[in-house]
């Protein structure tokens, strides 16, 4: 039998949906009224078509969660922060975008890459590691070396829930 | 013998509110011998019902508890006083409004002590009768847009005397800078041109033009208006406008009237069909040089001419002031500041300039513009840069424009980029047919912006909703159907006559669906886009229907007169203290005592207090009648803070309203006072209100009037004595108010309430203090 | 004058152009810097879980308000991760509770400190002052056509930055670069995104990015000026690869703002830092006559 291309509206995932609209990111998601400024004003859709800040809003707004988390469009937006400032709603997108990553990555999806990237600064602290190699360079340059290794930082990512 | 009506109001009110449990509550009170549940008060069987218990019951008082006064008040002070119970002595309670609308819990306790104080204030109410006084019929309307014209014209063939008051040097307003009206194409100067005239020639019209309103003072039924007329330098009786004052002008400034695209003399005709149809000399750019009054065969120009204040006298008003486009600074991504960067008015003037002469558009550069983008919604819907509604028209007129640019320019490819079409008019679906089938394209998105190209052209991206391509276009001209704002000068003009402002800083309708004409002040009416954009169809009918209320309002030539202003007994010293208070000039001092005009008072009070002697008292509002009704509302309050609110009725009772309307929740604490002002609370009043259980007193007054500075006076002399007591001065705290900010209201009394419930209730030591 | 100097993790290990650049204009202009033991500011961190990225930024904003003093950035990334984060917590009770109960149990005893935080091209262009820097110019870069890349964090979300320049056309940089004698380019997509955000997700999608202010400057300017590590990541470090794929020529010397105004404020280009400059500035610096 072929796939129901229709998407039935009771798919629409009401927990999504109240947990989306409980966020401050997404306090006004609901006064998206498509008019595309975002998407136009976008340099991630210039070059990528599958990404649309619009269609992510429309779907997020309708509670379409799977689609909304489908082929990871969300992790695509580059935080320019140019439909911010040019939304008519003030909609906030990429709020709203940082609001589903969050939500996607607390159920475990979350592109591999970043997540090996949060292991590395769970390990260093820091995004790349410094090490006596990088302090002799830095000594080279006259720059001060750069001993301790940020504990806190470790810790903080350690913590539970 | 008091009867008790209460209105369940079909859900809206027995919603929240056990109005069985109220009934049954106040069913036991002092000198009541009816309470009635209905289940729709207004409705004919309710109004039978009220009618029918005051003959059975011999009823002398009428308690009404439904919704705000401010919608039937008056029609049922009528059913009453038909029954034979003196129209004065009705209660109007609000038990909607609020009441049920902005609470849940507790709402059927505040409506039960809401119904109490109106029965405690009814037992106070002496029957009193309304002064029947000769008002001016005369009219002023200020604005000479179509709305200014059609309300000039239609009332002046019913015999009235108008004075139109018109900014600029000819009468027209927007509607004469239009090529052709949408949808039927209809030539806009040639439809309003003999109106114009008419205007002109109308014996019973007086027309002011480069005129504005300078202040107003008296009342309904007689305003004084200084009227400012800017000079003219030419004489317009005698101008035969032949140019020649204009040919030898050396001055050159942008024209306001092609909408800075072109350029006029200082000596100028502000266009062909303008009335008065004469020059003007523009006396902030001119140089002086005197060569115009050479070059007059006439000899109809002064350069000396000066500026001059009229009086105008009128019994109402109507306010007809129109529109600006939105400022620049909002539409900044567009690049308005660029010559191809053009708004609608300005597409208008060039299709009457340029296409109508058969000329072509063309770019700076010479080349021909080959192609345009219309951008909708620029600046509207955008609270973010912009204003936050939808403009109404500019989806039909860039479709009139479209067809129109298409009609004289075949070869023009027209882009119409929108959001929304909103084609609701007649005969708007068929124009807009009209537009697809002439190859107008219609892309469903908006851009972020355009960017210069370094040819002169626009690259416009976009990502279309239909077919979810990104879209990019390079076109010659781009058109922004920009926002329409109220006209400069609007917030002004509307303190100075005494008129609300609504959010969207249009002038607030009394009424928005069953009195949208009406301001909130008596006499001054509202016409055409100052109170919201519309189209001409929509703005005539305004001022048809305003013609028609100024005719209810003032046609006899008589007023009747609220009763409810100042009325002097016992003694006087001719101190003058009421004299000086009074900032509308009502009161004058005679032989024996102040003499009152009824129509410049507008009942705020601020004499009663001014009095050193305590002989001035407003009938049902005294300080009495006012703790008599305070007893009644603190009723049950023991359980925790009440919150005494005094709002002055007419901007923060209505703010109020409004809120509720809106279903904005706060507090069930606060019990509102409605209070024709807050100038009539004094010191004393407060305190025993206190005493009698108000844990808390917020007053709610005009922001920046006159009422508002005596608040501010009173709230500090409370609070000094407070202190003096031992008593937390945060007790009392004044809140000013402007309707635009109505949705704040609720937080206000929020806060409050949370400030005082924190300080806790008074004991009963401070409370007898109070009372003493 | 003196600042607290926040290095965020790329500069002081990938960028040190950067770095050395920034600290011998210091020197010159008579800013002192006070470096501090500060971790990686939580930007890659919000994506995932922003209470924990915010906590990060406050653990900080801690280390840097200790030393009483205002934090400069280089990052225009962190700058506007640690702007944010204060915004965050003085506004949003939920978050700074979150925050709270993190830092708590991480051992980071963090009370509300919200030192001030700017860019170091804002305060050299807020604080310091245009005609202060133009004063200290001694070769000026005359001739030299520079084509700005202010980035998005160091304007955007402007609610972040009130009072300071202009998202949609930004322009304190280009004062920034006038100061130094060179002209400043104007041109159509300035405030394009180098696509540095997406770089660990998409890298395809980022490099599209890229390339595109590559191929619209090209030819068109002798530098471009930058004032962010993704930044320079995206258009120095990538740029051959970019020429690569796409079959084109650039050959834009990417430049910090410190490098560029180290030249004009007489400092030995030696000291700058551009042997880390991947494409080379050689042909730029005999342009610029040093």
């Amino acid at each position: 039998m072929a796939p129901d291309s229709i998407v039935d509206l009771s798919e629409a995932d009401t927990r999504f949906l109240r947990r989306l609209e409980a966020e401050l990111g997404a306090s006004d998601l609901s006064k998206c009224f498509q008019c595309g400024v975002c998407t136009a004003s976008c340099p991630v859709r210039e070059v990528e078509a599958s990404f649309s800040p619009r269609r992510i809003m429309k779907l997020a707004k309708m509670g379409l969660k799977k689609q909304v988390y489908a082929s990871d469009t969300i992790w695509l937006c580059s935080m320019c922060f140019m439909c911010l400032e040019r939304c008519p709603q003030d909609v906030r997108p990429p709020e709203v975008m940082t609001v589903l990553r969050n939500m996607a990555a607390k159920e475990g999806v979350a592109p591999a890459n970043l997540s090996k990237l949060l292991d590395i600064i769970k390990q260093n602290g820091r995004v790349y590691s410094i090490d006596d190699f990088t302090n002799e360079e830095r000594g080279d340059r006259g720059l001060p070396a750069i001993e301790t290794e940020p504990g806190f930082i470790k810790r903080i990512l350690e913590v539970k829930g | 013998m008091t009867g008790v009506f209460i209105c369940k109001c079909g859900g809206n009110i027995s919603g929240t509110v056990d109005c069985e449990e109220v009934r049954d509550s106040v069913k036991g009170e002092e000198d009541v011998n009816a309470v009635q549940v209905t289940e729709f008060l207004c409705s004919k069987p309710g109004l039978q019902l009220i009618q029918g218990s005051i003959k059975s019951h011999g009823l002398d008082r009428v308690v009404v508890a439904c919704c705000s006064p401010h919608m039937h008040e008056e029609m049922f002070r009528g059913i009453v006083e038909e029954a034979g119970v003196n129209r004065h002595r009705l209660v109007h309670v609000n038990l909607r409004e609020q009441c049920s609308w902005v609470h849940d819990r507790g709402a059927t306790e505040k409506a039960t002590s809401l119904v109490k104080g109106g029965i405690a204030r009814a037992h106070t109410l002496e029957p009193l009768k309304e002064m029947v006084v000769k008002i001016n019929r005369d009219v002023l309307v200020i604005g000479g847009g179509v709305a200014g014209i059609t309300a000039a014209l239609q009332l002046s063939k019913g015999g009235f005397n108008v004075s139109l008051v018109e900014r600029r040097p000819s009468i027209g307003g927007r509607m004469a800078q239009l090529s052709k009206t949408f949808p039927t194409l209809d030539c806009s100067p040639c439809i309003l041109s003999p109106r114009m005239a008419e205007v002109g020639n109308d014996e019973n019209i007086r027309l002011l033009t480069g005129a504005e309103v300078a202040s107003v003072s008296g009342g309904p039924g007689e305003y004084h208006v200084k009227v400012k007329i800017a000079p003219r330098g030419v004489d317009a009786d005698k101008c035969l406008k032949c140019g020649r004052c204009g040919q030898v002008c050396p001055t050159e400034v942008p024209n306001e009237f092609e909408e800075g695209l072109y350029k006029r003399k200082a000596a100028y005709l502000p266009f062909p069909q303008a009335v008065p149809s004469s020059y003007v000399i523009d006396f902030e750019h001119c140089k002086r040089c005197g060569a115009c009054v050479e070059a007059c065969p006439v000899g109809a120009i002064d350069l000396d001419d000066q500026e001059k204040t009229v009086t105008v006298d009128a019994g109402s008003m109507i306010v007809a002031t129109g529109f600006d486009l939105i400022g620049d600074e909002a539409l900044r991504t567009y690049h308005p500041e660029m010559s191809s960067v053009v708004n609608a008015l300005q597409v208008e003037r060039l299709i009457e300039n340029e296409l109508t002469e058969g000329k072509v558009l063309t770019r700076r550069n010479g080349e021909r513009v080959k192609s345009i983008a219309y951008i909708l919604c620029a600046g509207s819907r955008d609270p973010h840069h912009g204003v936050g509604y939808c403009s109404s028209v500019c989806c039909a007129y860039s479709v009139k424009q479209a067809i129109l640019l298409r009609k004289f320019l075949p070869f023009l490819k027209v882009y119409i980029y929108y959001t929304d079409m909103r084609m609701t008019g007649r005969g708007f679906e068929d124009f807009y047919m009209e537009a697809r089938e002439k190859g107008i394209q219609f892309i469903h998105a908006k851009p972020g912006g355009v960017t210069p190209l370094d040819d002169g052209r626009f690259e416009v991206i976009v990502e279309d909703q239909d077919t979810g391509l990104m879209l990019r276009n390079q076109v010659d001209l781009v058109v922004l159907s920009s926002a329409m704002v109220p006209s400069a000068g609007t917030g002004e003009l509307a303190s100075r006559l005494g008129i609300a402002l609504g959010e969207d800083l249009f002038v607030a309708p009394k009424h928005v669906k069953l009195d949208p004409i009406s301001t909130l002040r008596e006499g001054v009416f509202a016409v055409g886009v100052a109170t919201g954009t519309k189209d001409i169809h929509d703005s005539v009918i305004d001022a048809r229907a305003a013609a028609s209320h100024v005719y209810n309002f003032v046609g006899d030539g008589t007023a009747r007169l609220s009763p409810a202003k100042p009325v002097h007994e016992g003694e006087c010293d001719l101190c003058g203290a009421c004299t000086g208070a009074c900032v509308r000039g009502a009161l004058t001092m005679g032989g024996k005592g102040p003499i009152l005009d009824p129509v410049s008072c507008n009942g705020c009070g601020a004499c009663i207090s001014a009095c050193t002697k305590g002989s001035l008292r407003i009938p049902n509002n005294s300080g009495d009648t006012l703790l008599e009704e305070a007893k009644g509302l603190l009723s049950g309050t023991e359980g925790d803070v009440a919150v005494l609110g005094f709002f002055d009725d007419n901007i923060s009772y209505t703010a109020a309203d409004n809120a509720g309307t809106a279903r904005l929740h706060y507090p069930t604490n606060i019990r509102i006072v409605r209070m024709p002002s807050t100038a009539l609370l004094s010191k004393e009043t407060i305190l025993k209100a206190m005493g009698l259980g108000a844990d808390g007193v917020l007053i709610c007054e005009v922001e920046e009037s006159h009422e508002a500075e005596l608040a501010a006076k009173l709230v500090s002399d409370v609070s000094e004595t407070l202190k003096g007591f031992g008593i937390e001065p945060e007790r009392i705290h004044l809140q000013p108010m402007v309707l635009p900010i109505f949705k704040m209201l609720p937080k206000f009394v929020s806060d409050f309430t949370e400030q005082v419930k924190k300080m806790g209730k008074l004991t009963a030591e401070k409370r007898k203090l109070l009372l003493k | 004058m003196r600042y607290g100097l926040f290095l965020g993790c790329t500069i002081p290990t990938r960028q040190m152009n950067y770095e050395q650049s920034a600290r011998e204009v210091a020197k010159v202009l008579g800013i002192e810097f006070i470096d501090g033991d500060y971790g990686c500011c939580g930007f890659p961190v919000e994506s995932v879980d922003e209470v924990k990225a915010f906590s990060m930024a406050a653990a900080n904003l801690k280390i840097a308000s200790a030393s009483g003093d205002v934090l400069v950035t280089l990052c225009s990334a962190c700058g506007e991760m640690l702007c944010k984060a204060e915004k965050r917590l003085c506004e949003d009770a939920e978050t700074t509770k979150g925050v709270g109960k993190v830092l708590m149990q991480a051992n980071v005893s963090y009370a509300g400190e919200k030192p001030r935080v700017l860019h170091f091209a804002r305060m050299l262009h807020d604080d310091y002052g245009l005609d202060n820097i133009r004063a200290k110019v001694v070769k000026p870069l005359k001739g030299l056509k520079i084509a700005t890349h202010p980035g998005c964090h160091y304007v955007r979300p402007s609610t972040l930055y009130p009072g300071f320049d202009d998202p949609e056309f930004p322009g304190t940089l280009d004062r920034l670069v006038e100061v130094t004698g060179a002209e400043a380019l104007d041109y159509p997509g300035k405030t394009d995104c180098c696509g540095g955000g997406i770089l660990a997700v998409r890298e395809d999608i980022a490099k599209a990015m890229t390339g595109k202010k590559l191929a619209k400057l090209t030819g068109k300017t002798d530098a471009m000026v930058i004032v962010c590590p993704f930044c320079g990541i995206m258009y120095d470090k990538y740029q051959r690869t970019l020429e690569e794929e796409l079959g084109k020529e650039f050959g834009l010397p990417v430049l910090y703002y410190p490098q560029l105004l180290g030249l004009a404020l007489g400092i030995d280009s030696s000291k700058l830092g551009f042997d880390v400059n991947s494409v080379d500035v050689q042909s730029l610096l005999e342009k610029a006559g040093v």
